[in-house]
């Protein structure tokens, strides 16, 4: 892991080698140690040191890219060569943008000593302490830890120079009922390791798989759902995948408006949907610059349903106008006053669903989006969890979802189901009830 | 390289572990990639490194570094014997490996035109011209084409006395057309079929990529027009390029051991394959023969010696429709009761854990020689789909739901029109005992996939899986247009 200076020194080294008219060289570095488990027992683990420099050179409107893990000067300088190669042989790019000039970075407290310390006997105590819980009550765990520090440095040969070190653990666990007719998951990351109480992640995973076991078939359709935070993590994710104003001014995105330019201004959503970035954020904080150097800042998304703004590339920002926006370094939605239990409460006849799985694009211009249901689904009746279900596949979008909320809890961080909202790209969701969400056929997974 | 590699099988065995294995490899990316008359991204990627895989009182450790030095060799050795010793503990099943020869050899992907010695103009001149030749179909807004070529240089030394090195490589040259309607407001895109090979540039050079570029363009032009689909059961007939992928799903993932063991459960999931499934369920119909291979010429996953050094195979996965075998490694073969491993370790880097990743997995084609014409004749109410797209399969892989690039409607014999918003949702066993009839060898083709995740950190492994033409008998037909 290199500090700041030995970053810097590094930066440098490289861009000394440069005949280029512009070279910008981005360092990552990450130290990090993961536990396996399975069936009770810990299966695979290890630990893994890299630090990798992407260099990018370019002559005009001519540009060449290559990475390298090597550091000893003659790989150093052959990676320069390389890029300087490439930039060359290819023909000019006419949307090239030049290197940035030195930018401000906002300060990110993300790196955490204690988490970038812990080590396999910490990662082993983990995996006991799940574990035993779980075999003590008959019931099958299988999870995963991982923890360990990182840093990512941008500079470039115009003065610009960016050092963010961070660190994460990413712990997540599933836990199955011995004959395999109930299943429950619980996924938390932080940015500092205390944050974590794996018996209390465990409890969590423990409990649903208690409560989903045995499930009935409902009939797919219709019905209104209580979505829990991580299912609403995954919608929120795949809908920012897609806002990108370069897609939308050319037509070919949910965002894009007929006949020409995009939505920012309209309301695309319920009134309650406010959706923001912030890196500063202390609990689940962003990185400060993006993999170009750009700074990221506090910037809304959706502000009480209404588009406010797209990512903008840098060279389509120039050339609409804009200012460059590059993709959320974390996603905050605010959360409304009521409980989960309120959702379920106020709801007469719907499913509570836990999280989603294998979640795939099926209509780009109705952001329509297939998937399925994993590790509890429950019937509602009458304001009372009945019993639950078998899993469902789904097809629905998330713009058809934000748009027919009823009610939503307090936002808190949490991962998806689909991993979204790791250390990388930070989440903060609330709960939500919507009116109707669209179930299409059962499946018989658990 | 064996005397680096000396040094962890040295301070391993010296640490106590009954057995030691190390990869010292070299990984190198070229990325290309233009839109319209653009080149916008030329990347050349290197990583170099070490990992080391201990097994110490039946407990796995491992450590990697990319300082590849005596000194940080026997260090992250020590580090691997630590972590081992840390979950030595926790641990309730202790490893048995099964047997392995011990090997030394080398073995290199069979090429004919090695794709990093291509000049680099040439293969921008060809993206270039893909582009063009899209963009002269009337209706067709953007193109964007690229290139991605792999190669692994591996090197293996295990406890076992092994020392293999291997040297992959892997081509895959791609393209997208979009097709914008300003009244409409609607878009259609239609991607290239052409599929990640275990080839060299001689796969760019011969596949006819200009000729499906301009196909494509007017496919994704003539969607705009096309028939909204009628939602239903039909007969599906599937094109190598969208089948590869319902196989890869439906059958490569479900047949994994470690997955129906629960090892894959906090992840990808199980299996609905259990073990007591195995030489009893009719997986599919009479004429379902499915193999795993990992010898297959021009396939992904083919190499001649697995990450643990055993040596590649090919073996059947259902045979006349009965599920007769899973995909193992060494530490698996046991518990099938097999006295060796199937040769499907896998670890995606230097930095990553080997484990039982996903062979080639391909449906043999019929003995005779059955065109698509005549499985066409033999259709009256169906759909004809080339090209993959939207995919989503369960966690046990019962349900899964796919969509495709082209769709073709089939009535008494004849494609009659084209059709839009067409996905098809079935479960795998009563899909796979619903295929009557498959193409012959003609028919067969590659397809494939270069990122193919598992895993915990996660990893990506390539893989092809071959197949023919095949005809599936009335399957669940959606119809996926909406209004927001």
């Amino acid at each position: 892991m290199l500090n700041e200076k030995e970053a810097r020194e590094s930066i440098d080294r490289i861009l000394s080698f440069s005949k280029a008219d512009e070279s910008v060289v981005v360092l990552t570095g990450e130290e990090t140690g993961h536990a396996r488990f399975a069936r009770n027992t810990v299966t695979t683990s290890g630990t893994k040191q890299n630090v990798q420099a992407a260099v990018t050179s370019s002559f005009g409107k001519r540009s060449g890219t290559a990475t390298v893990n090597e550091f000893d000067r003659a790989s150093m300088e052959t990676v320069v060569r390389r890029t300087e190669e490439i930039a060359r042989l290819r023909p000019e790019n006419p949307e090239f943008m030049p290197a940035l000039e030195p930018q401000k970075y906002t300060s990110v407290q993300a790196y955490f000593d204690s988490t970038a310390q812990a080590g396999p006997e910490y990662r082993a105590r983990a995996v006991a302490d799940s574990i035993r819980p779980t075999s003590e009550k008959g019931l099958v765990t299988a999870g995963f830890i991982e923890n360990g520090g990182g840093f990512v440095a941008i500079g470039n040969t115009k003065g610009l120079f960016g050092y963010h070190p961070h660190t994460g653990v990413e712990f997540n666990l599933t836990v199955r009922t011995q004959d395999g007719t109930g299943s429950g998951w619980a996924s938390r990351s932080y940015n500092r390791i205390e944050s974590l109480d794996p018996a209390r992640v465990a409890s969590i995973a423990l409990d649903k798989a208690l409560l989903s076991q045995k499930p009935r078939a409902l009939d797919p359709g219709k019905y209104p759902v209580v979505l829990e935070a991580p299912a609403v993590a995954d919608l929120l994710a795949y809908m920012a995948f897609f806002m990108n104003a370069r897609s939308a001014d050319e037509g070919r995105s949910f965002f894009a408006v007929r006949g020409g330019g995009n939505k920012i201004g309209q309301k695309v959503v319920d009134g309650r949907v406010t959706i923001h970035s912030d890196p500063q954020l202390a609990e689940a904080p962003g990185r400060p610059f993006d993999s170009e150097g750009l700074p990221t800042r506090r910037l809304p998304w959706l502000e009480r349903g209404v588009l406010r703004n797209l990512v903008y590339p840098r060279y389509w920002a120039a050339k609409q106008g804009k200012e460059p926006t590059p993709f959320p370094p974390n996603l905050l939605m605010e959360g409304g006053k009521d409980r989960l239990e309120d959702l379920i409460a106020s709801t007469d006849r719907g499913l509570l669903v836990t999280r989603f799985w294998y979640i795939r694009m099926l209509d780009p211009q109705t952001l329509l989006l297939t998937g399925l249901t994993r590790d509890g689904v429950f019937f509602i009746e009458k304001g009372k969890v009945a019993y639950p279900v078998k899993n469902f596949r789904w097809n629905e979008s998330p713009i058809a979802v934000l748009n027919a909320i009823e009610a939503l809890t307090p936002a808190e961080r949490i991962v998806s189901g689909e991993g979204f909202g790791g250390t990388d790209t930070p989440v903060v969701v609330p709960a939500l009830k919507a009116r109707a969400f669209t179930f299409s056929s059962i499946s018989d997974a658990i | 390289m064996k005397e680096l590699a000396s040094v962890a099988l040295d301070t391993a065995r010296s640490g106590g572990a009954s057995y030691a294995d190390i990869r010292i490899n070299r990984y190198r990316n070229q990325f290309i990639n233009t839109r319209e008359e653009k080149v916008t991204n030329v990347t050349n990627t290197e990583s170099f490194g070490f990992g080391v895989r201990v097994l110490l009182e039946g407990t796995w450790g491992f450590a990697a570094s990319s300082r590849v030095e005596k000194d940080e060799i026997a260090r992250v050795t020590k580090e691997a014997l630590a972590v081992a010793r840390a979950n030595r503990e926790v641990n309730q099943e202790r490893v048995q490996l099964a047997p392995v020869e011990a090997y030394v050899d080398v073995w290199q992907t069979p090429i004919l035109k090695d794709p990093f010695k291509i000049p680099l103009e040439k293969k921008i001149d060809l993206l270039l011209r893909i582009n063009r030749e899209a963009l002269t179909v009337k209706g067709a807004s953007y193109c964007s084409s690229s290139m991605q070529f792999v190669n692994e240089q591996k090197y293996f030394g295990s406890t076992e006395g092994s020392f293999i090195e291997q040297n992959l490589i892997r081509s895959y040259p791609n393209f997208t057309v979009t097709s914008v309607s300003k009244e409409t407001g609607k878009f259609y895109s239609r991607a290239a079929i052409t599929a990640p090979m275990g080839m060299g540039y001689e796969y760019v050079d011969d596949y006819p990529l200009l000729e499906e570029a301009r196909q494509a363009a007017e496919e994704a032009v003539a969607m705009h027009r096309a028939k909204s689909v009628e939602a239903g059961k039909k007969d599906l007939i599937l094109h190598p390029s969208n089948l590869w992928l319902t196989i890869h799903e439906s059958v490569g993932h479900p047949t994994e051991l470690d997955r129906a063991l629960g090892y894959e459960a906090n992840y990808a999931g199980t299996s609905f394959l259990t073990l007591d499934k195995l030489g009893k369920l009719k997986f599919g119909s009479d004429i379902v023969h499915l193999i795993a291979d990992k010898t297959q010429r021009d396939a992904l996953a083919t190499c001649g010696y697995d990450d643990e050094g055993v040596k590649t195979q090919e073996w059947p996965l259902v045979k006349g429709g009965i599920f007769v075998d899973y995909q193992t490694i060494r530490e698996q073969a046991h518990i099938l009761g097999h006295k060796s491993s199937r040769g499907c370790s896998y670890a995606d880097s230097w930095g990553s854990v080997p484990f039982q990743r996903m062979p080639n997995v391909s449906l043999q084609p019929s003995n005779k020689p059955v065109m698509l014409e005549e499985i066409l004749a033999d259709t009256r109410d169906g759909i004809y789909i080339v090209g993959d797209s939207s995919y989503s399969i369960d966690h046990q892989r019962y349900n899964f739901q796919f969509s495709g690039q082209v769709f073709w409607e089939v009535k008494n014999g004849k494609i009659t029109q084209q059709l839009r918003d067409v996905a098809y949702q079935s479960n795998t066993v009563e899909f796979w005992n619903s295929l009557d009839l498959l193409g012959g060898r003609q028919t067969y083709r590659l397809g494939g996939a270069f990122g193919d995740g598992k895993g915990q950190p996660g990893q990506s492994n390539s893989v092809s899986h071959g197949c023919p033409v095949a005809r599936f008998r009335k399957v669940n037909i959606l119809n996926t247009a909406r209004s927001v």
